[in-house]
């Protein structure tokens, strides 16, 4: 059946003699009501910015157990990091910048979308830009994500919904590979230096080892027994979503309760996050009275969370990078040699059996975050509406990190409890109205809001070992123990209004404006007003000849100035102290940075113009947005020279920081057939900044970094080269430049969302596609596995010359120098170049030259391996099947669907090959876990 | 019901905000302290053993001066390639002009103790910088809080070295005039009669190093190197400026001790230094090396032919082969074995005997001969070494006064027709893991020990020569551009190398 304005349904008659019929609301057809700042509903079409939504259904189609990775790739111009880290949320960038959170209306200071579950979101408003958001003031500057929880549903029913979605992995993308022909050692001598796999040939001839068995150094022969140590020593990963709810409404409110349950076990061996949230809501309405109150708690658990980064402690640091495969990791599962002091390991120093770091070398967590919220309001005339709402949450991070004795950085063991707790309440109370005068409508709101937040941190640790071995605590600290605790807190008031014209439901402008009181900055200059205004035209709605092609045509545009203060405690001019420096003195340090008493807070003016075009009935839409927006008065610690005495100067400088994007949305409706559809949307976009005006002193005087330059470039120290590139060698090695190259931007040139839909009868597939293109990126790794001569493409014939034959004759490919220098500035400009070339022709030990081209990755500055970070991702499949309802009904079910879901199951990478790019940037990246399942959805 | 709520937001938003300076004022933050702790930061950063780092701060100045190569990795320094100086010691003198502000209240005598200190820690840091880069900020320096100059000029290396001595004259004359300091981490513990001793013996160490200088700006160097060495000059090694270790906490233990520091295993003594000990029949080569594993069965811990170093210009690899199978030599155990083991002096008493003996050697007036300060030189030094190395780490050897006096009376006698290269030998071994980077800058300025050199292995720019220098630190071309390219160009013509050659040198 049809009817206008809702979606079309098919029902299959049966025997039953009633048919429940729920029409859903066509979106594509009707005017799109939206979630704007403070929680306000709007018809899409009034808005002079953008804004886009996306409903809970679509978030839920594979339920992971965050719900930003569900997120990605599905809106233009908000890109999400998602790194394979088990410790690692992922990130949220709107417009290439950290947007506010905004739950039910309520802007949280501690609250992620890592502490939501998919099934209690009904929708979630991106708001993009700064005019968006200009209601929120300082927090609002760059966008903010509006989520607006589930309440109950029709009056006078009782529905429960039990869910689960259930992934295992099923193999791994873009896993590391090392040589498996020398041993570890150095110089191809068989040795535990750790110095890397830089040793003997592996060809079964006798060499000192460690038996893991016998538990000493013996004989043995020299054998690549760990080909497959990391997939040996890998779990299979799992993750599960499990939620169940429940929920009535009766004629003056209703009430609905959920809880959900999210496993996800990792790839390391005890590595795994427990996440339960209980999710509580409820309404009255009572005559002009209504009440909406909710009570969240979410609790999360970890047994260890394991270093994801280069370093004593990481994984791939231990196992692939620093050691060689002469090793079967399943020989180490008995991991002491004495309990709880001595490790079944070959090293003293550096590295630790892969098992004891998993058991022994371990970060537990217990996170808690809770929320309350309440909102009131009350209908003064029909048209006019008092509201208050408030909103507190408070969170408890317990860490707890234990070392065992015999640990290779910690010889004497090692305990630490970390506490961090917080809370931020939130007020506003909101008067608004809304009027109409013939073709004209008013809406106005006033408002004010308060929000404070405060955060303590407490934080004590053993100092010099373990008293007795295997006992955990702070007791047990050989030297008194070391404690540290850190208080930080903010208040924040605003007053604001927003006034809205219409006229004819085809024009609309928006003047909005508010002050803020900060407690960051000075008294000075603490409050401070941001205007906004905002304007829509949809000449559609006054003229369209070709309404049977064209539904809708709007134009908009915004300017929003929105600023922003400064950090908590950051215009504080004091002492750090350091309790029991030396010899039981204590030290006091002058801050190294300091601090201008008359600070500003800092501008940017959000220009944005967007069009939005409907075709054929809702069949093919298309939004575009451009935006541009200046910064200035830039609050930053700027750079100084040393020599002033100070590193940095907290002062507005006079740079000027412009950015720019566009954000493209064309979606539609390929195939509409009576048992066949097709919905499919794509979306690109991109946001770059570009250094405006330059400051004299606190600017960088480096040409590439004046007016017009790209804020991103890449700065790494090339080799040096002659006039065609070629690398200039001294001593048969690459000589470093001693300045500093520019080898293209950090930021991707732009991200990619491709999400498709496919109806046929019951059976739904969605399938959806994302990446980021461009953009560099240092592959650590790689960087890594080439200085400790795991790589696999080390294992060649000079390498085999060196090792088995003695001879070092690697020569580096280039040139080298028969006279003349090269004179550069200090920016790598020539100045004169007289140097005259010949081939290069000395040779020398490939293990050397290589640790020379790839240097250690600690050195912190890359060399080599910075790549071309593009990447396509096949996010999410998913089959979704609703059993035909005459079967469900028998049941005495409302509705069940039955699916199979994957994730992560396919990806294509430009420049990584080891490593997934996904994260952000690239440090001993874990590989892409590629997940397979099924979903279940019932609804009684 | 609404005026309720309207009136408790309202107050609940004005309620506090007389209070927001109050809120964002951090309690865990003093606006002031004692002058005492700003002494305890200031001296233990100029004293600085980064922890995790420290093999690099510990023993990269010894790899230039090829006594000592490394077999964790390849290092630039191991073949003479030099990069860029950092001026991060610049915060130093803020937190020391800090000091001398929170000690206004105190009583005159210790407001002269701190201020003699604030002079010497300035001296102290202009004086590093400029030996490695040349021209630098000095008379504008750490200014940008009184002056709001961020932008320093920079000192022609002639006037920084004036504005150091001239430091010195001025702590000099305060410690002579102070009582004793709170706050002095070091082994001077505080003691103004001690801390006029260290001024003194470094100002004749800046002095010295101005050998080839007859003047720098209005200071004739001759006249005030003779002036200076009247003074209270230290008198042993008690009297040093430097850092002791405690076994009492971690924190405290000698920077290279094993446990918390991984690189204990990849020090390797050179077969230069080794034969340098051996030519002189040199007891510090057991208390400074360990004998070759490999050759331990064949021959005694204290038989010179067990102790065997790799050559510090061949290929890195040549080096690394010729060490496996422990067949070389290695740092002598103490050095990680020994939560105490010896301070770390930046300024020492050898060190001064041996610049009054090169003085005098030069015909300078000083208290006593060439030969009576070379031989309390080595004595000094000799002891120093002894008393910090117990009897498990001596492999079987003694060092006594009965053993110096033989020294001095063999091999080491002190002989004038070549005493230069006598005394800065000495002085070179003696400074083995001391008086950081003072052995290379004496190198640089006199040519003695001769250090080998390899053109096929050199990394340095001219590959026949050693680098003379630290280029400028980076930060300073994108925050002190003018001032910088100024100073380059009226040193080397404008191009920032390690061949440029500093005025000192000329």
């Amino acid at each position: 059946m049809s009817y206008l304005g809702y979606e079309t349904q098919f029902v299959t008659v049966g025997s039953a003699s009633v048919y429940t019929i729920t029409l859903q609301e066509d979106k594509k057809l009707l005017d799109e009501v939206v979630v704007t700042a403070l929680g306000i509903k709007r018809s899409e079409k009034a808005l002079g910015y953008s804004v886009q939504k996306i409903g809970g259904e679509d978030l839920s189609i594979v339920k992971g157990s965050e719900v930003a990775t569900a997120l990605t790739g599905k809106i233009a111009g908000l890109a999400i990091n998602n790194s394979n880290e088990i410790s690692e949320k992922p990130t949220v960038l709107l417009r290439g910048e950290t947007p506010l959170l905004v739950i039910d209306g309520v802007a949280y200071h501690n609250m992620s979308l890592s502490d939501l579950s998919a099934e209690d979101i009904e929708s979630i408003d991106v708001l993009k830009g700064a005019t968006a958001s200009a209601l929120y003031g300082v927090q609002g500057r760059n966008g903010a994500i509006m989520v607006t929880t589930k309440r109950s549903g029709k009056e006078g029913t009782l529905q429960v919904n039990v869910s689960n979605n259930t992934m295992a992995t099923i193999g791994y993308l873009n896993m590391p590979k090392v040589q498996h022909s020398y041993s570890s050692g150095w110089y191809g001598e068989m040795s535990y230096y750790g110095n890397g796999p830089w040793g003997d040939y592996m060809d079964g001839h006798e060499a000192m080892q460690w038996d893991p068995e016998a538990m000493e150094l013996r004989m043995m022969p020299l054998l690549p027994r760990g080909k497959n140590n990391l997939k040996n020593f890998f779990q299979s990963g799992l993750m599960t979503n499990t939620n169940i709810n429940i929920s009535q409404s009766g004629k003056h409110g209703g009430f609905r309760v959920s809880t959900t349950h999210t496993l996800q076990k990792g790839q390391i061996p005890n590595t795994k996050v427990n996440k339960f949230m209980v999710n509580a809501a409820g309404n009255i309405h009572y005559g002009k009275f209504s009440l909406d109150a909710g009570l969240s708690y979410k609790k999360e658990l970890a047994p260890n969370m394991p270093r994801a980064s280069y370093g004593n402690g990481n994984l791939y640091y231990t196992m692939i990078v620093w050691t060689g495969c002469e090793w079967d990791v399943r020989d180490y599962k008995n991991y002491w040699k004495v309990k709880d002091q001595q490790q079944n390991w070959m090293y003293n120093d550096w590295y630790d059996n892969p098992y004891f770091m998993a058991h022994e070398s371990i970060e537990k967590q217990d996170n808690n975050v809770m929320t309350a919220n309440a909102t009131a309001t009350y209908d003064i005339l029909p048209n006019i509406q008092v509201m208050l709402r408030s909103g507190y949450d408070q969170y408890t991070n317990n860490t707890t990190n234990r070392i065992s004795k015999g640990q290779s950085e910690n010889k004497n063991g090692y305990y630490a409890y970390n506490t961090v707790n917080g809370s931020s309440f939130n007020n506003d109370l909101i008067i608004k109205g809304d009027f109409k005068i013939k073709d004209f409508g008013i809406d106005a709101i006033a408002g004010l809001s308060s929000s404070w937040w405060k955060n303590k941190q407490l934080q004590a640790s053993t100092q010099g070992g373990l008293s007795v071995p295997g006992y955990y605590s702070l007791d047990a600290s050989v030297e008194k123990p070391n404690v540290y605790t850190a208080t930080r807190e903010k208040a924040l008031y605003g007053a604001y209004f927003k006034l809205g014209l219409s006229w004819k439901e085809g024009v609309y402008v928006d003047v909005t404006g508010r002050n803020d009181w900060s407690s960051t900055l000075p008294s000075s200059s603490r409050s401070y007003f941001y205007p906004s205004v905002a304007g829509s035209v949809l000449p559609t709605a006054f003229y369209n000849p070709i309404s049977n092609v064209l539904d809708f045509w709007k134009l908009r545009a915004s300017w929003t100035q929105s600023k922003s203060d400064l950090g908590v405690y950051e215009s504080n001019m004091a002492y750090g102290v350091n309790s029991d420096l030396w010899h039981g003195l204590n030290g006091a340090y002058y801050p190294t940075s300091l601090r201008d008493p008359n600070i500003k807070p800092e501008t940017d003016n959000a220009f944005e113009i967007g069009t939005n075009l409907r075709f054929f009935k809702g069949r093919l839409s298309f939004d575009y947005a451009f935006f541009r927006r200046k910064r200035y008065n830039i609050l930053t610690n700027a750079d100084v020279s040393l020599g002033s005495g100070f590193s940095g100067n907290v002062t507005n400088t006079s740079e000027e920081r412009i950015q720019r994007g566009q954000e493209y949305t064309l979606s539609g409706i390929p195939i509409d057939h009576k048992n066949f559809t097709w919905e499919s949307s794509l979306n690109i976009s991109w946001a770059h900044w570009y250094y405006g005006n330059i400051d004299p002193v606190f600017s960088s005087q480096d040409p590439r970094k004046g007016k017009g330059e790209r804020v991103d470039k890449y700065f790494f120290t090339d080799w040096e080269r002659d006039p065609e590139g070629n690398m200039v060698h001294q001593g048969g090695f690459p000589v470093k430049n001693k300045f500093q190259s520019v080898i293209g931007n950090r930021d991707a040139k732009f991200v990619i969302g491709f999400t498709n839909t496919f109806r046929y009868k019951n059976i739904d597939l969605a399938i959806s596609v994302d990446g980021r293109i461009g953009g560099k990126m240092y592959s650590w790794t790689e960087e890594a596995l080439w200085t400790t001569g795991a790589h696999p493409d080390s294992d060649n014939k000079w390498r085999y010359d060196e090792v088995v034959n003695h001879k070092n004759n690697y020569i580096g490919k280039g040139v080298k120098i028969v006279s003349g220098t090269l004179v550069t500035d200090p920016y790598g400009k020539v100045l004169s170049d007289d140097r005259v070339f010949a081939p290069n022709d000395v040779e020398t030990a490939y293990s050397t030259y290589t640790m020379r081209y790839n240097p250690n990755p600690w050195d912190l500055e890359p060399y080599q391996n910075i790549k071309d970070a593009s990447f396509i991702k096949l996010r999410e499949v998913a089959v979704n099947y609703r059993l035909p309802s005459s079967f469900v009904h028998k049941l005495g079910m409302k509705e069940v669907k039955v699916g199979a879901v994957g994730q992560n199951l396919w990806m294509w990478t430009k420049g990584f090959k080891y490593s997934d790019p996904d994260r952000g940037w690239e440090n001993m990246n874990m590989p892409t876990q590629m997940y397979l399942g099924c979903n279940v959805n019932i609804t009684f | 019901m609404k005026k309720i709520l309207t009136f408790l937001t309202i107050g609940l938003a004005l309620a506090s905000c007389g209070n927001l300076d109050d809120l964002n004022t951090n309690k865990d933050h003093p606006n002031t302290v004692t002058p005492d702790m700003l002494a305890t930061q200031v001296l233990t950063d100029v004293t600085w053993t980064r922890e995790y780092y420290a093999h690099k701060w510990l023993y990269s100045d010894q790899w230039l001066i090829k006594t000592m190569s490394n077999l964790e990795h390849d290092e630039d320094y191991l073949y003479n390639k030099v990069t860029r100086a950092d001026f991060n010691s610049y915060k130093f003198i803020t937190n020391a002009s800090k000091m001398v502000e929170m000690a206004s209240g105190e009583p005159e005598a210790e407001q002269n103790a701190y201020k003699g200190l604030e002079h010497f820690i300035r001296a102290y840091v202009f004086y590093n910088l400029t030996m490695q880069v040349g021209d630098i900020p000095c008379s504008e320096a750490g200014k940008a809080e009184t002056d709001g100059n961020f932008t320093p000029k920079y000192d022609t290396q002639e006037e920084v070295f004036q504005s150091i001595i001239a430091e010195l004259d001025e702590a000099n004359s305060l410690f002579s005039n102070s009582s004793d300091f709170g706050g002095d981490p070091l082994i001077s513990g505080g003691d103004h009669d001690k801390w006029q001793r260290i001024v003194n013996s470094f100002e004749l160490r800046v002095l010295n190093m101005l050998s080839s200088k007859a003047t720098a700006g209005s200071v004739n160097v001759k006249s005030k190197f003779e002036e200076v060495a009247k003074r209270p000059l230290m008198r042993n090694e008690d009297d040093g400026f430097g850092r002791g270790y405690s076994d009492a906490k971690k924190a405290e233990w000698y920077p290279y001790y094993w446990d918390g520091n991984m690189f204990y295993i990849y020090p390797v003594i050179t077969e230069y230094f080794i034969s340098m000990l051996k030519g002189l029949e040199d007891y510090r080569l057991m208390y400074y090396a360990e004998p070759a594993v490999a050759l331990k069965d064949t021959y005694a811990p204290d038989s010179w032919d067990g102790y065997t170093g790799i050559d510090p210009v061949a290929t890195y690899s040549e080096v690394q082969i010729s060490a496996q199978g422990d067949k070389k030599s290695m740092i002598n155990r103490r050095y990680y074995m020994d939560k105490v083991c010896e301070p770390i002096l930046l300024v020492s008493y050898f060190e001064t005997e041996f610049t009054l003996a090169e003085a005098a050697h030069r015909g300078w007036s000083t208290p006593s001969s060439a030969k009576t300060h070379y031989e309390n030189g080595i004595r000094a030094a000799m002891k120093f070494t002894a008393d910090h190395t117990s009897e498990e780490f001596r492999h079987g050897v003694t060092i006594d006064d009965a053993y110096v006096d033989s020294y001095l009376a063999g091999a080491a006698a002190f002989d004038p027709a070549k005493g230069l290269e006598q005394i800065m030998t000495q002085k070179f071994i003696a400074g083995f893991c001391q008086v950081k980077f003072n052995s290379w800058y004496d190198f640089r300025r006199t040519g003695y020990p001769q250090l080998p050199l390899d053109p096929n292995t050199n990394l340095n720019d001219d590959r026949n020569k050693f680098p003379m220098r630290w280029m400028y630190p980076e930060n300073e071309f994108s925050q002190n551009k003018d001032n910088v390219n100024e100073a380059l160009q009226r040193q080397f013509g404008g191009s920032d190398t390690p061949t440029g050659v500093m005025w000192l040198l000329k």
